[in-house]
C-alpha cells in the first residue's frame, strides 16, 4: 500500500512538473541585436485563427525562451534547451488569439549564455479582424525532374496541425500502379464539388461531388490533349481547362535548373453534368492556358503567348521551335466574356500586355470580390515555379492599375496563389528559403489592395520544414474539410475505368 | 570325493579379444568451439573481401532517428523490418565493424539452430550451409545488391532469421529443458576431430566464397571500392585498384577516368586499362537491364564540371529509390559549387543526422559562410575549373551527358577542360573531332603521346600522309602494333585486342582498333525507362 502510495505521488508530480508553463527570465539582460528565428515571425499579420507560430531560434545559446504578450497582457511562453526549438500550447495560443482580435502582439525573444539571460529587441505581430480558410490542400513531391514514386494530395488544418491525406501514391515504385497524382482544386472554396488528375497507371480526372467519385477520361479526338490546369465555374456544373502538351529541358549551367515548356495548349470547356467537353480556343499561332473563372461566372481569364510554330511543323519541330525560343515565349493577360444562359463564350480581350512590358504571366485568379485580378509575373514561359525572377502580382479590375505585392515577394520564385474565401489572405508557393524546395506562404490582402509580409504556414515542430525533402504545391484555400477518404478514391482510381467524354462543337471558328 | 557346490571360483574377466592400443605419438587435437572457426571466418570475408561492397550497401541507404525523415520506410507494411535493417547497416560504414555485426547475427543463427535440432559432431555444419549460401547469393547479386534493391534486406533477412531462430530456440527450451551451451564454448562432448574437421570445411567454404566474389566477380569488389576511395579522394588507390582489374566494367573505367582527371594524368593513363566491357547484369529498380550509365553518371558529371547534370542524375535516384546518404552527399556539394548555400545547407542538416556522418558535415558546413574555402579546396577546386558555363540544355547533348557534352565541346574555359575534350574525343574514336582541339593544345605545350598517336592515326588515313611530324617512338610502336595484328588476320578484331594485350595495352592505337569493339554490351540505348512530361 505505501508502496503504491509513493508511486502514485510521484506520478503525480511529474505530470505537474511536465504541465508546468515556461517562465521567462525576469531579470534578463538587454541586448541591442536582433534575433534571427526561423520561420520569420517578425512583424507580420496572422489570421486569428492561425494556429501556434512555432519557431527556431537561430543563434548558439544554452537555453532560449521566447513570450508571445498579447495588448491585453495575455501571455504564451515556450522554452527549450539548445536547440532552440520553441512550441507553443495550442490552448494558451487560440486564448491569446481570440483576446487581441485586431489588436498587436508582442513577441518577446530570451537567450541564456554563460549562465546568464539576454533579451532582443521586441517584435510585435498583427492580428487581423478577418480569419483564414480553415483548411488548406496542397500536393507533397520532391522537386524533382521526371521521375516519380511517393507523392500526394494532403489537407492540413490551419487552426492547429492536423494532416488528413487526401490520396497518395505508394511507397515503393510499382510500374504496374504508380501514377502521378496534380491539380487538385475545389469549386469556392468547398470541398463539395472537388477534382484532382490521375497520370499514367490508371490515369484520369477525378471528380467527386455529391458524395460521389467517378473518374472521367477527358480526352478526345477533337481537342488537344487531357484536360490539364482545372477552373470550376462558381456556381455550376461546369469547368474550364486548358489541354497542353508539356515537355521539360533541363539546364546545364543555369541555377534555375529546369524549364517547363509547352508545345501546345488550348481551352476547353467541359460540362461535368452531361459529360461532354468542347474546344473554347483551339489555335496554333497562340498557345492558351491557365484559365479560371471570375466570381461572377461571366468571365474568364487565362494567359495567351505566340507561338514560334506552325500548322505544319510535327511534333519534334514543334519542340526545337519551342526549346530554341524558351526565353522569347511571353504569356499575356487575357479575358472572355461567357454568356450562361447559352453557354457561349465571347472573343479574347487582352487584359495587359505582359509581352510589351518584357515579361510573362501565369496564374490568373480573380479575387472572391471580383475587384482584383491576382497573376505571377516572371520574365519568360509560365511555368513559374522554377523562375526566379517570378513575383505575385495584382490587377485592379476597377482602375486598371497594375503592381506587384511587393511585401509579401522576395527575391527567389514565388508563384501558385490562391485566395481566401473572404478575399483578405492569399496563399502562396515560395522557395525564397533555400532556392529549391517549395513552402507555403501566407500573406494578408488588405481593403486597400495592399499586401503585408508573408510567412509561413506554422508547423508543429519548426524544424519540420528543413528536414522535409518535398516540395509543398499547389496551395488551396478551402473553408470545409474533404468529406472523402483516401481508400475511397483509391477504390475509384483502381477499379473504374473511367466514362470516357464526349465532344460537344460550340465554337466552329475554333474547330 | 569333494563336492562341487562349495567351491567358489574366483570371477576373473574375460580376456579382451581388442588388440591392446598403441600409446599415441604426435600432436593431441584440443578440443575447438566451431562456432569461433566461424565466426573469425565470417567476420574475414564480411571484412576484408566484401568490406567494401558492405559500405556501399550502407551508403546506398539512409537512416536517422527522425520520423519526418523516415517516414517513407515507416509506411511501408515491412517498415520495421526495413528500419532494422537500415539501422544495422549503419555498422558498415566501418567495414571492420559492419563485417562483425554480420558474423555475430550469422554466427548466432547457427548456434541457435544447432541446439534446435539437437545436432552435434559433424551435423553440426549443416547450419552453416545456408549462412554461407546465403553470403553467396549476397555475390551472386553483384552490384544489384544496393543499385537494385534497397540494401537493407542485407541484414534485414539474417535479423528476422536469427528472431525466428531465438524465438524457436526459446520454445524448445521450454518443451526439452535441453541445456543451451554458450555460442563460444568447448564441446567436451565432442571429439576434437570432428570439431577440427569443421573447422576445415568452415574455412573449406570461406575460402571458396572469397575465390568465387575475388575471381568470378571481382568487378564488384573494384567497384564498390573505387567508389569508397573516390568519397575519401584517394585517387592514386582508386588508379591502382583500376589498374589491377582483369576485366574492367563500365563502372571500373568511369571511376578510374575520374581519378585521372582529379591528379592530371588523363591524357597519359586513360588507355592503360583494357576496354572490351563485359556484361555487369545491372538492373534498375524498375527492372530494367542497365549498361551502367544509371551508375556513374551522377558521380562522372560531377567531376567533369557538369554539377546541374550530376544533381538532376542524383535527385532522380533519390526520387525514385528513397533518400540515399551517397547521393545527398554529392548533392550537397553541387549545391555549395552552385553557391546555393542554403540548399547546401538543408543537405548537411539531413545528412548530419545520420549516424558517423558529422566528419562531412564539419568539413563542408564553413563552406556556407566562406566561399574560399570551396575554391581552395584540393578536389572542388578542379571541379571548379572545369564547370561548365554553356548556356544551354542537356538535351542538346547525346546520353551519357557528360561524355555527349566534352566530345562536342570545341576547347572550353581552361586547360583541363580541354584536355577533357580531346580525351572525350578519343576514348570515342573522334580522331578527326581530336585534330583542332589538339592543334589547340599544341600551342601551348607538348601533346601528350596519346594524342599524339590520335593524330597520327588521323594522318594515316590522308594519301599524303606525312610521318615525320610525329615523334618516331610514336610511329613505331603503333607499326609494330600493327604488324603484330597482322599475324592474326584470321580473328576479329575482339579477339585480336585479347591477343595483343598483355603487349600493347596503354597504346592508344591498339585501343582504336582493337578495343571497345561493339559486342552485346554495346547497346546503343543506355538508359533507364523514365517518366514522360512533368509530374
Amino acid at each position: 500500500m505505501k508502496k503504491t502510495g509513493y508511486l502514485t505521488i510521484l506520478a503525480v508530480l511529474m505530470l505537474v512538473a511536465a504541465c508546468q508553463k515556461h517562465d521567462v527570465p525576469q531579470n534578463a539582460q538587454a541586448i541591442q541585436e536582433k534575433m534571427k528565428i526561423f520561420p520569420d515571425y517578425t512583424s507580420i499579420v496572422v489570421p486569428p485563427n492561425i494556429a501556434p507560430l512555432n519557431f527556431l531560434m537561430r543563434e548558439k545559446g544554452d537555453e532560449f525562451a521566447a513570450e508571445y504578450v498579447g495588448a491585453d497582457g495575455t501571455r504564451v511562453t515556450a522554452g527549450s534547451g539548445n536547440d532552440g526549438n520553441l512550441q507553443f500550447g495550442l490552448k494558451a495560443w487560440k486564448a491569446l488569439l481570440k483576446k487581441n482580435v485586431g489588436k498587436e502582439i508582442a513577441l518577446h525573444l530570451y537567450v541564456k549564455r554563460d549562465g546568464k539571460w539576454f533579451e532582443h529587441p521586441y517584435t510585435t505581430i498583427q492580428v487581423a479582424e478577418e480569419p483564414i480558410d480553415d483548411y488548406l490542400s496542397y500536393r507533397l513531391i520532391e522537386p524533382g525532374y521526371e521521375l516519380y514514386r511517393q507523392l500526394g494530395l494532403y489537407q492540413r488544418n490551419l487552426t492547429n496541425f492536423d494532416v488528413k491525406t487526401i490520396y497518395e501514391n505508394p511507397r515503393k515504385f510499382d510500374e504496374k500502379h504508380s501514377h502521378c497524382i496534380n491539380c487538385h482544386n475545389y469549386q469556392n472554396y468547398s470541398t463539395q464539388r472537388m477534382l484532382f488528375h490521375v497520370r499514367a497507371m490508371h490515369g484520369g480526372t477525378i471528380v467527386a461531388q455529391n458524395g460521389k467519385i467517378e473518374k472521367v477520361i477527358t480526352k478526345a479526338d477533337s481537342i488537344l490533349g487531357a484536360a490539364v490546369y482545372p477552373s470550376w465555374h462558381p456556381t455550376k456544373n461546369w469547368l474550364v481547362f486548358s489541354t497542353n502538351k508539356t515537355g521539360q529541358v533541363f539546364h546545364l549551367c543555369d541555377p534555375q535548373k529546369i524549364e517547363v515548356l509547352d508545345y501546345g495548349s488550348d481551352l476547353l470547356f467541359y460540362n461535368a453534368d452531361t459529360k461532354e467537353i468542347s474546344n473554347i480556343i483551339k489555335t496554333t499561332d497562340d498557345m492558351e492556358t491557365f484559365p479560371c473563372w471570375n466570381p461572377a461566372g461571366d468571365k474568364i481569364y487565362y494567359c495567351s503567348a505566340k507561338t514560334f510554330i506552325t500548322a505544319e511543323d510535327n511534333d519534334s519541330v514543334r519542340q526545337q521551335k519551342t526549346i530554341l525560343n524558351y526565353k522569347r515565349m511571353k504569356y499575356n493577360l487575357m479575358s472572355m466574356a461567357f454568356d450562361e444562359a447559352t453557354c457561349t463564350f465571347g472573343e479574347p480581350q487582352l487584359e495587359l500586355d505582359c509581352a510589351s512590358r518584357g515579361m510573362s504571366a501565369s496564374v490568373p485568379r480573380v479575387s472572391p470580390d471580383g475587384k482584383y485580378l491576382l497573376f505571377t509575373l516572371g520574365e519568360f514561359g509560365q511555368f513559374h515555379i522554377w523562375h526566379k525572377s517570378s513575383d505575385l502580382y495584382v490587377k485592379n479590375l476597377q482602375t486598371q492599375e497594375v503592381y506587384p505585392l511587393k511585401a509579401a515577394n522576395s527575391a527567389d520564385v514565388d508563384s501558385y496563389h490562391s485566395w481566401s474565401s473572404n478575399g483578405r489572405w492569399i496563399a502562396f508557393s515560395s522557395r525564397r528559403d533555400d532556392g529549391s524546395f517549395t513552402r507555403t506562404y501566407i500573406t494578408y490582402f488588405d481593403k486597400n489592395g495592399q499586401a503585408h509580409k508573408a510567412f509561413m504556414i506554422p508547423q508543429k515542430d519548426a524544424t519540420f520544414n528543413v528536414r522535409l525533402y518535398k516540395s509543398f504545391n499547389v496551395p488551396e484555400l478551402t473553408k470545409d474539410a474533404v468529406p472523402y477518404d483516401a481508400k475511397q478514391f483509391k477504390e475509384v482510381i483502381f477499379n473504374s475505368p473511367g466514362s470516357v467524354v464526349k465532344y460537344k462543337e460550340i465554337r466552329p471558328q475554333y474547330k | 570325493m569333494a563336492s562341487k557346490k562349495n567351491v567358489k571360483y574366483k570371477k576373473t574377466a574375460a580376456p579382451s579379444r581388442k588388440p591392446v592400443a598403441k600409446a599415441r605419438r604426435g600432436l593431441k587435437l584440443p578440443p575447438l568451439p566451431q562456432n569461433v572457426c566461424l565466426l573469425l571466418t565470417l567476420w574475414a570475408f564480411c571484412w576484408l573481401v566484401y568490406g567494401d561492397v558492405f559500405y556501399l550497401c550502407e551508403q546506398w541507404n539512409y537512416f536517422a532517428f527522425d520520423k519526418v525523415l523516415m517516414q517513407d520506410v515507416i509506411d511501408l507494411w515491412y517498415g520495421p523490418a526495413a528500419l532494422a535493417g537500415k539501422l544495422l547497416l549503419v555498422a558498415c560504414r566501418f567495414p571492420v565493424l559492419g563485417g562483425l555485426v554480420m558474423a555475430l547475427m550469422l554466427t548466432a543463427f547457427v548456434w541457435l539452430v544447432g541446439y534446435i535440432f539437437g545436432l552435434k559432431g559433424w551435423w553440426r555444419i549443416l547450419p552453416t550451409l545456408p549462412v554461407w549460401g546465403w553470403l553467396g547469393y549476397l555475390v551472386h547479386l553483384r552490384l544489384n545488391i544496393y543499385f537494385h534493391f534497397d540494401s537493407c534486406f542485407v541484414f534485414y533477412v539474417p535479423l528476422l532469421a536469427l528472431l525466428l531462430a531465438a524465438a524457436a530456440a526459446m520454445v524448445v527450451r521450454l518443451v526439452s529443458k535441453r541445456h543451451l551451451q554458450p555460442m563460444i564454448a568447448y564441446r567436451k562432448d565432442e571429439k576434437p576431430l570432428a570439431q577440427w574437421m569443421g573447422w576445415t570445411a568452415t574455412v573449406m567454404l570461406f575460402v571458396a566464397l572469397w575465390i568465387d566474389a575475388s575471381v568470378f566477380h571481382q568487378d564488384t569488389i573494384v567497384t564498390t571500392r573505387m567508389q569508397r576511395l573516390m568519397q575519401q579522394e584517394r585517387w592514386a588507390d582508386m588508379i591502382d585498384a583500376a589498374q589491377s582489374c582483369k576485366m574492367p566494367t563500365r563502372p571500373v573505367a568511369a571511376y578510374y577516368a575520374i581519378a585521372l582527371e582529379q591528379t592530371d594524368q588523363l591524357e597519359t593513363k586513360l588507355f592503360d586499362i583494357f576496354y572490351q566491357f563485359p556484361k555487369i547484369f545491372l538492373k534498375t529498380r524498375t527492372d530494367d537491364y542497365q549498361l551502367g550509365a544509371d551508375l556513374y553518371e551522377a558521380d562522372c558529371s560531377f567531376y567533369g564540371g557538369l554539377v546541374n547534370t550530376s544533381y538532376h542524375a542524383n535527385m532522380e535516384h533519390v526520387v525514385s529509390s528513397g533518400l540515399m546518404v551517397y547521393r545527398l552527399k554529392e548533392m550537397a556539394l553541387a549545391a555549395i559549387l552552385n553557391g546555393e548555400m542554403r540548399l547546401a545547407e538543408k543537405y548537411l542538416v539531413i545528412i548530419g543526422k545520420m549516424p558517423f556522418e558529422n566528419k562531412f558535415v564539419e568539413k563542408y558546413m564553413p563552406m556556407l559562410y566562406d566561399r574560399e574555402l570551396a575554391a581552395n579546396d584540393p578536389t572542388l577546386s578542379k571541379v571548379l575549373d572545369v564547370i561548365t558555363t554553356v548556356p544551354t540544355f542537356e538535351q542538346g547533348f547525346r546520353p551519357p551527358v557528360f561524355m555527349g557534352y566534352y566530345v562536342s565541346l570545341p576547347s572550353g574555359h581552361s586547360r583541363r577542360q580541354l584536355i577533357n575534350s580531346i580525351m572525350a574525343c578519343l576514348y570515342s574514336k573522334d580522331i578527326k573531332g581530336v585534330v583542332p582541339r589538339a592543334l589547340s593544345l599544341a600551342r601551348q605545350e607538348k601533346l601528350a603521346k596519346n594524342i599524339e598517336e590520335g593524330l597520327l592515326l588521323n594522318e594515316l588515313k590522308n594519301p599524303n600522309m606525312n610521318l615525320k611530324q610525329f615523334d618516331p617512338l610514336t610511329v613505331s610502336q603503333t607499326k609494330s602494333m600493327l604488324n603484330e595484328a597482322h599475324k592474326y588476320e584470321e580473328l576479329s578484331s575482339k579477339e585480336k585486342g585479347k591477343k595483343l594485350r598483355d603487349q600493347f595495352t596503354g597504346l592508344y592505337s591498339m585501343y582504336y582498333f582493337y578495343q571497345q569493339v561493339p559486342d552485346d554490351n554495346y547497346i546503343n540505348s543506355e538508359d533507364a525507362k523514365k517518366g514522360d512530361g512533368v509530374n
